[in-house]
């Protein structure tokens, strides 16, 4: 028996945030109706922060959905949190830089702040109920401890799942693999992989990860995403249908493609 | 040693290109740092007497024909039984996991490339990568497809277990694994820079183009067009930190430039930037409205603002000022 893999579409808010994207609230809630209908797990929305129009569309796709979770996703600040509260969605997603690199050069902050901070946000959303899940941005150039250190932490404050995020795109199938299994071996929290397309790996990097044991794979249509894109719909579906059990079917994810291509590539 | 050998000459549609413009291709990838170019009899007539044949595999249909062309590094025919010279190559094609046992039937062959094995990154690549090299005495060169899209990633695995001899096209060209992602991954991966300058990549694009009258795709990893173009403020704001912070190599690593883009996820530092860039003086508090005209623009268009239209808009708040 296939063993169940859950994904995560991200078209809407990684793969618009690439250069050159932008759709309009009637093309995001066609996108995310029509990901709904084939079956996603999960659709991570967009960017309530951005503004009041990203939160109308945002609660619109919302209104539409029947079966898929709604995510929406968050920097970790308390501003964005909240703007995500006026959305009411399913999860509310917490993106946290993990790295020496964006924790040190980039927030010129310490790893004292980030904990403390990363608390502060996870605490004011499961306060009001919310499922929680947290992306660790740049894992690949991460101290392995630190990141299960706040893994164990987030668990104890009820955060439902970690995002491991291949942030710059430089990780490999067995390195990606090792992160997977530390992770499984010093934690007891669901892990997902949000792969980037930089060296041509994305693809196979999230099929590692799934091998060793992620239950959630980000995924966008036509692979769209920052830089050289992140890993493909299609083709991840494509590649591991025979071993995991995965919604939606190749047959359904092509029929998505195809329904919305003119809609997506005229902003190129 | 890692030996790379690039087919991408014998997996291109050449048609009427001319013979300057092939010779400044194969120059280009050369350039790159393969060790080998493969051509065939049609291409090696197009060359006629430019190339080096100790950088070249001859690629022939029969092994009885290696001795009608001499001085080449290697020849390479796909596997028949007959037996090859010593710097002869047999080619096995093992289209996936299920065919691995066919390899038997090869053991003791002294050069061997095996191609395909398109699915083994769904599966034990490790194991049966160990298993290859235990197989044959001599030479295994490895020349993954891509039909699951793993070809780079199951190079790169098969050289960071102790594998040395690869094969690969430029962009993937024939289903091979990209040469321009292997050898970028080999760099970030194993510190392995057989060539420090990339930036070759991009003009190999442009004369590839040339020739096959195909556009590269604008997101292709490393030489599309578009992937240094950056819009969102979190990554704007990144990349003026530290580059390194959201790109995995620069751009000028391999000959691209990165481009500023302004639409519907810009932030304040990429407005702050452009203003300056253009000499347009616009008040603290207006800048956020410059913003808000910006995503507004940007959202009826459906696509990101030119910098002529970003011009536009910000001359239209500065003569407010």
């Amino acid at each position: 028996m296939r063993e169940k893999r859950y994904l995560i579409d991200t078209t809407l808010r990684d793969g618009e945030q690439s250069p050159g994207f932008s759709f309009n609230a009637e093309t995001k809630a066609k996108i995310a109706l029509l990901l709904d209908r084939a079956g996603i797990h999960q659709i991570e929305a967009g960017i309530p922060v951005m503004g009041s129009y990203e939160k109308e569309t945002i609660i619109k796709i919302m209104e539409n959905r029947k079966r898929a979770k709604i995510s929406t996703w968050n920097r970790m600040n308390k501003m964005d949190i909240q703007a995500s509260f006026d959305c009411n969605p399913d999860i509310i997603h917490i993106s946290v830089p993990v790295s020496y690199p964006h924790i040190y050069s980039m927030l010129k902050k310490n790893k004292a702040w980030i904990r403390k901070n990363l608390q502060e946000c996870v605490y004011i959303a499961r306060e009001r109920s919310y499922t929680v899940t947290v992306g660790f941005q740049d894992a690949s150039r991460a101290d392995m401890t630190f990141m299960i250190s706040l893994a164990n932490l987030l668990k104890e404050m009820g955060t439902s799942c970690i995002r491991v995020a291949d942030t710059v795109g430089i990780l490999t199938p067995t390195r990606i693999q090792q992160i997977i299994n530390d992770f499984t071996m010093h934690t007891d929290i669901e892990i997902g992989i949000h792969a980037h397309n930089d060296l041509g790996m994305a693809v196979s990097n999230s099929v590692a990860a799934a091998k060793a044991g992620a239950m959630y794979i980000d995924t966008t249509l036509f692979g769209i995403g920052e830089r050289a894109g992140n890993c493909d719909l299609k083709k991840f579906i494509f590649a591991t249908e025979n071993i995991f059990d995965l919604r939606p079917s190749y047959k359904d994810a092509v029929l998505v493609e195809d329904s919305i291509r003119d809609l997506i590539f005229p902003a190129l | 040693m890692i030996k790379i050998t690039d087919t991408t000459l014998c997996s291109l549609e050449l048609g009427d290109a001319p013979c300057e413009l092939l010779l400044f291709l194969y120059s280009l990838i050369l350039r790159t740092g393969v060790d080998y170019i493969e051509m065939n009899p049609i291409v090696l007539e197009k060359l006629g007497e430019n190339i080096d044949k100790s950088k070249t595999v001859l690629r022939l249909e029969d092994p009885m024909s290696i001795k009608d062309y001499s001085g080449f590094a290697s020849y390479i025919c796909r596997h028949s039984g007959f037996e090859m010279p010593q710097n002869g190559i047999s080619e096995i094609q093992v289209n996936d996991i299920r065919e691995l046992s066919h390899l038997n039937k090869c053991r003791g062959y002294k050069n061997v490339r095996i191609t395909g094995l398109d699915d083994l990154i769904l599966h034990d690549y490790a194991n049966t990568f160990k298993k290859i090299r235990e197989g044959f005495g001599g030479k295994v060169e490895f020349c993954p497809q891509n039909l699951y899209f793993g070809a780079t990633a199951l190079i790169v695995e098969w050289i960071m277990s102790g594998g040395e001899d690869i094969v690969v096209s430029f962009l993937g060209l024939n289903s091979n694994a990209p040469l321009e992602e292997v050898l970028m991954a080999l760099r970030i991966t194993k510190r392995y820079k057989p060539n420090l300058d990339l930036s070759v990549l991009s003009e190999l694009k442009r004369v590839y183009e040339a020739v096959s009258g195909e556009r590269v795709p604008p997101n292709k990893p490393i030489v599309g067009e578009n992937i240094f173009h950056v819009e969102s403020g979190i990554h704007v704001d990144g990349i003026i930190k530290n580059s390194t912070n959201f790109e995995p190599f620069e751009p000028r690593d391999v000959g691209g430039k990165r481009k500023v883009i302004v639409g519907k996820h810009s932030g304040k530092s990429t407005v702050v930037m452009k203003l300056k860039k253009y000499n347009i003086s616009i008040d603290n508090q207006k800048i956020s409205m410059l913003l808000e005209m910006i995503k507004s623009k940007s959202i009826e268009m459906g696509r990101s603002l030119s910098d002529e239209e970003f011009i536009k808009l910000a001359k239209e708040v500065e003569k407010e000022n």
